[in-house]
């Protein structure tokens, strides 16, 4: 059954069906909207001015968008569905089919939008990437090789290791134990299911902080032949802490936790490699940690553990980098960087990035600490003593 | 129109935006709005369901039993002590357990710094307002309250959480909308001053290399404070001495005094 409005359809049914295929559309440009936030907004259309454009906007906004980010790309996805930009084989645009309500723009054109076929603004994987389109850019995304099983095992191992090893420090969370401060409340709970008799006294401690893993992921051009095994890495980092947060960065950065976080391992290679700009330019870390701190300031806090997964390579001036590392270093638990190369026989650290980066480091591991059955306490019990965070020889 | 809809739908608004840029004030000055009740419930990690929802009166219990012990059988003073007169109401479970003609505005103030699973206590509170005390049964709103959550975004939240709310961002204002706030909070404030204030903040808010921008909040404190040191117009010195109001970072406070003396006139 067809599910595309009819001329004939009543004018309620016919803008439910156009609220249907533009929630179809904003899936489809990797805009997560669930059935619940669809019933939303079609009942918010009972509340406002449907006919006018900023304030349907405006509640297409509220009801759909779940992040600043998403706030961003449905903003593209809204001009290019509702302005007619997107004419897709089966769904009528407004401004083809006359019998649909149409909206009147409260903004001033300045120049008249340029029509775009479905093919340039979808491409054939059913993606589209809003704001990262150019002309002379490759359609499909960064293509990221899938890791083999057990190194996938072996990583994900170490990533558990990791979490246990940075979570040192205590939260407020008060937790049962033997020894401890006595909880009065949960004794008088406990003991009123007996009777009221003083039997048993409970003890609480506090439990570790859950640590936050904040992971900045390079994607550029020096980093492909690394890309699977990196990629897995941060996979594997992001799941073991549940509100870690995965942004990856070339030239500018761009948050991918949900494309991470959605998925498993093998569907997220696909959704994060369509979000990714193609790996072919180079790297800005300066800038791109200064975007970092600079949106995402108040995520950088005492428990917090900062992952830099790059090779170093980096086309900006080093000075800003080791500004920024500064910075960011003295609001968070620990800066960790993770450099594929960091394991190489005879490895030293020449990067200009990477060398600036070091006196701010509290550790400089390669993904093979992660793998490796060697114990990664001693590597973090080393941050803590602030020794150099040289990489260290495994025995 | 977020405030509206969320009424309107009877649906939980998320409000996600810089600290100091009004999250916690806009329900503040929906209640007022409304002439309904403030319900708030501050955040912070290991916030349960003990200091959210409910809790018994434990000394108040130990004390009845104490008394009837001798006279009641012990089903009778344990059907006593779990109920209604023994339940202490925390502030989610007081916005739900409110009568039919008024609708409380609830504030779940700064819910990224509570824990996982606080979110999934919430889960139940915000889809179907209604809450489960095992020793009593379900409690369910009568009238469901108009509720606020803000988020600094210092973690991400849950899906399950954001799929059960509106959802609106609020960013710092431009510098016309930032005059005008000046001016209606601190009614005192010489028009000229509150635009030099609102102008001389938006320039700091534009270094890019600072730690903590100074949200609303801190230019009304600065403008209060100006205010209350009876200056007229803003000079080198004068921000010198008193950015601290403004900026609260030692790092920023030296990148600040830096760059923008500068920028200032020597006096006014």
């Amino acid at each position: 059954m067809s599910t595309a409005a009819r001329p004939g359809d009543p004018p309620a049914e016919r803008i439910y069906h156009r609220i249907a295929e533009f929630v179809t559309f904003l899936r489809e440009s990797g805009i997560s909207v669930g059935i619940g936030a669809e019933v939303d907004l079609a009942g918010a259309l009972e509340t406002i001015d449907v006919l006018d454009r900023e304030e349907f906007r405006s509640a297409a906004r509220i009801t759909l968008g779940k992040s600043p980010e998403e706030l961003r790309r449905l903003d593209a996805a809204f001009d290019a569905f509702w302005s007619g930009g997107v004419v897709r084989p089966g769904i009528p645009s407004p401004g083809h089919d006359s019998s649909a309500p149409r909206m009147r723009s409260t903004r001033t054109k300045t120049r008249p939008e340029p029509r775009l076929n479905a093919d340039e603004v979808i491409p054939p994987s059913g993606v589209t990437a809003f704001g990262v389109y150019s002309a002379t850019a490759p359609a499909s995304g960064h293509v990221l090789a899938p890791l083999g099983e057990a190194e996938l095992r072996a990583l994900r191992r170490g990533a558990r290791r990791f979490r246990l090893v940075t979570s040192t420090l205590p939260g407020r969370r008060l937790g049962r134990a033997r020894r401890g401060s006595l909880d009065l409340y949960a004794t008088l709970r406990h003991n009123l299911r007996r009777g009221g008799e003083w039997l048993d006294l409970i003890r609480r401690r506090p439990l570790r902080g859950r640590t936050q893993f904040l992971i900045l992921w390079d994607v550029s051009g020096s980093m492909r032949e690394h890309d699977a095994r990196c990629f897995a890495l941060v996979h594997a980092l992001e799941r073991v802490s549940r509100s870690s947060r995965v942004f990856a960065f070339s030239t500018t950065i761009e948050e991918v936790t949900e494309e991470v976080r959605r998925h498993g391992y093998r569907r997220a290679l696909g959704a994060v490699g369509a979000r990714l700009t193609p790996a072919e330019g180079g790297t800005q870390i300066g800038p791109c940690l200064r975007e970092f701190s600079e949106h995402e300031g108040a995520a950088l806090r005492d428990h917090t553990v900062v992952v830099i997964v790059s090779d170093g390579w980096d086309l900006a001036e080093s000075g800003v980098v080791a500004e920024q590392l500064r910075r960011i270093g003295h609001r968070v638990d620990s800066v960790i960087w993770v450099s594929p190369y960091a394991r190489r026989p005879g490895f030293e650290p020449r990067t200009g990035a990477l060398v600036a980066a070091l006196p701010h480091l509290d550790a400089l591991l390669g993904p093979e600490d992660f793998e490796s059955r060697f114990p990664l306490r001693p590597l973090v019990g080393k941050i803590r003593r602030e020794e150099p965070p040289l990489p260290l020889a495994m025995t | 129109m977020a405030v509206f809809l969320s009424a309107r739908l009877g649906k939980p608004l998320l409000v996600e935006g810089e600290p100091g840029c009004g999250k916690t004030e806009l329900a503040k000055a929906l209640a007022v709005a409304t002439g309904t009740e403030l319900i708030r419930l501050q955040c912070f990690e290991g916030l349960d369901a003990r200091s959210a929802l409910y809790d018994w009166d434990y000394p108040k219990q130990m004390l009845t039993i104490r008394i009837h012990e001798k006279t009641e059988t012990p089903s009778a003073v344990e059907k006593e002590i779990f109920s209604e007169r023994f339940l202490l109401r925390r502030p989610l479970l007081r916005a739900l357990d409110g009568d039919a003609t008024h609708r409380p505005v609830l504030l779940i103030d700064e819910v990224d710094r509570s824990d996982e699973e606080f979110e999934g206590l919430l889960l139940e509170v915000l889809s179907d307002f209604q809450v489960t005390i095992p020793e009593l049964g379900t409690i369910k709103a009568l009238r469901i309250p108009i509720v606020i959550i803000t988020s600094n975004r210092t973690r991400e939240l849950s899906d399950a959480l954001k799929r059960r709310c509106l959802y609106a961002f609020v960013g710092y204002p431009d510098l016309d909308k930032e005059t005008e706030i000046l001016r209606a909070r601190i009614p005192q404030l010489d028009a000229r001053l509150a635009r030099e204030i609102a102008g001389f903040v938006q320039r700091i808010r534009g270094e890019t290399d600072l730690v903590r921008r100074p949200g609303v909040a801190e230019t009304l404190d600065w403008a209060a404070a100006l205010l209350a040191l009876n200056r007229k117009s803003i000079d080198r010195e004068l921000v010198r001495d008193t950015l601290g109001f403004l900026v609260k970072d030692a790092q920023d406070l030296e990148l600040v005094r830096a760059r923008h003396p500068e920028d200032l006139p020597d006096s006014a």
